[in-house]
């Protein structure tokens, strides 16, 4: 939870105050620069010229988690990488968000059986977006990056009502 | 040199200039000399080794007969050297194999480094396999290439549970870690080794996954897995299994 967030009632000024944070909070995402599989070389594509995610404000994939808000879960996150997964994001400053990319980050993908693998990572780590795809192609990761965009905007800084958790 | 074979024999050599050949037959001149090599006089001619991708070379047919295991100088030479540790396989490999008792596994592997006319001066890598209802339960199996004299070699040892490989990382360093996945996934101990710890799985990881015994976690059993309970399974969540 960031500084501002669930402090204020909900009124005319936060209104205008939230559309300016959301417009700041998506137009610029900086996600993080890893790749755990073979969906990651899908993501170098869509940052690549022909497909081109400095379109929408996240070319700049940020080498230190301190500098990203955006992880892109890119591949099959086993048992021996959840901990660093884990550890990743927890370094990462609020407000944050994190894409499942792929079948394997959403559930196990072909390795539902599998000793080593993670069967969903969002026993990790909290996940805004699931993109399905194996791998995801490019068109359906900008698909799923702009639906983040969409699910921020409707973000707001004032106090939910009890009762509501989003 | 009575132990040594000589330098150029190579196995999938003789069988590749045979594949370009058109006729199946033997009918080129120096196939015979093939077969009875120099410095390999006591080598019976194997005509069915020599004339092996015989089905390889036509239009493939769809019950092909098994293949002989291949005959090698080198297996002739070992089997001479180590009459006691070295034996010949019965399966089809892919390269030229011999199985060696594991007390003599050392001594043979010096023997391949050293030896100049083998000079195995590379350990490609280094398999297990778990056989459990065979006796001596796991095969450790080495893959040897000889970048000089361009042959290669499979080597294979049987190890029972409780027994103790002699690590080759005196010999070819690069089995380090091969030798540290075999003891990682199959829990085969090797002593020797400088390091031998867990290289693939986290280090509190307990178990061999690839024993054949090998129980997964409850959260990695799905319906159709033995001891699934729904209860407990399912993409690691409770009741996700369950209708």
């Amino acid at each position: 939870m960031g500084i501002i967030e669930n402090r204020f009632e909900s009124n005319v000024i936060i209104t205008g105050v939230d559309k300016a944070i959301n417009w700041a909070r998506k137009s610029s995402l900086w996600p993080l620069g890893f790749g755990l599989a073979c969906c990651a070389i899908e993501m170098m594509a869509t940052a690549a010229a022909r497909y081109d995610l400095a379109r929408f404000g996240m070319e700049v994939f940020r080498s230190s988690p301190r500098q990203a808000d955006l992880m892109i879960l890119a591949g099959t996150v086993t048992k021996k990488m959840a901990p660093r997964v884990r550890l990743l994001y927890e370094q990462m400053p609020e407000k944050k968000y994190v894409v499942a990319m792929g079948g394997c980050a959403i559930a196990g993908g072909p390795f539902y059986d599998s000793y080593s693998v993670v069967k969903r990572v969002d026993l990790i780590v909290p996940v805004d977006v699931y993109i399905p795809g194996c791998p995801v192609r490019p068109e359906a990761l900008l698909h799923g990056l702009l639906t983040l965009r969409e699910k921020i905007d409707k973000e707001t800084i004032a106090r939910r009502p009890a009762g509501r958790n989003s | 040199m009575p132990g040594g074979p000589p330098a150029g024999i190579r196995d999938d050599a003789v069988r590749e200039t045979k594949l370009t050949e058109p006729d199946s037959t033997s009918k080129k001149p120096d196939s015979q000399g093939e077969s009875s090599k120099p410095g390999m006089p006591d080598t019976p001619a194997k005509p069915e080794a020599s004339g092996q991708p015989a089905e390889a070379r036509g239009p493939a047919k769809p019950e092909a007969p098994p293949r002989p295991p291949i005959q090698s100088p080198i297996i002739d030479a070992l089997v001479r050297r180590f009459p006691a540790a070295v034996s010949r396989v019965e399966e089809e490999t892919n390269w030229p194999c011999v199985v060696v008792a594991l007390a003599s596994l050392q001594e043979v592997a010096g023997f391949l480094r050293k030896e100049p006319s083998l000079d195995f001066d590379y350990l490609t890598c280094v398999s297990g396999a778990d056989y459990p209802e065979r006796t001596p339960r796991f095969d450790l199996i080495y893959h040897f290439v000889s970048l000089a004299h361009k042959h290669t070699l499979q080597l294979k040892v049987r190890v029972a549970e409780s027994d103790v490989v002699p690590s080759l990382t005196s010999i070819w360093k690069g089995a380090d870690w091969n030798e540290r996945e075999v003891f990682d996934l199959l829990g085969v101990n090797f002593s020797g080794h400088p390091d031998l710890r867990r290289i693939l799985l986290p280090e509190q990881w307990k178990g061999h996954p690839l024993r054949k015994d090998y129980v997964l976690a409850d959260e990695d059993k799905f319906p159709g897995d033995e001891g699934f309970d729904p209860e407990k399974g399912g993409w690691g969540v409770p009741g996700v299994g369950s209708k």
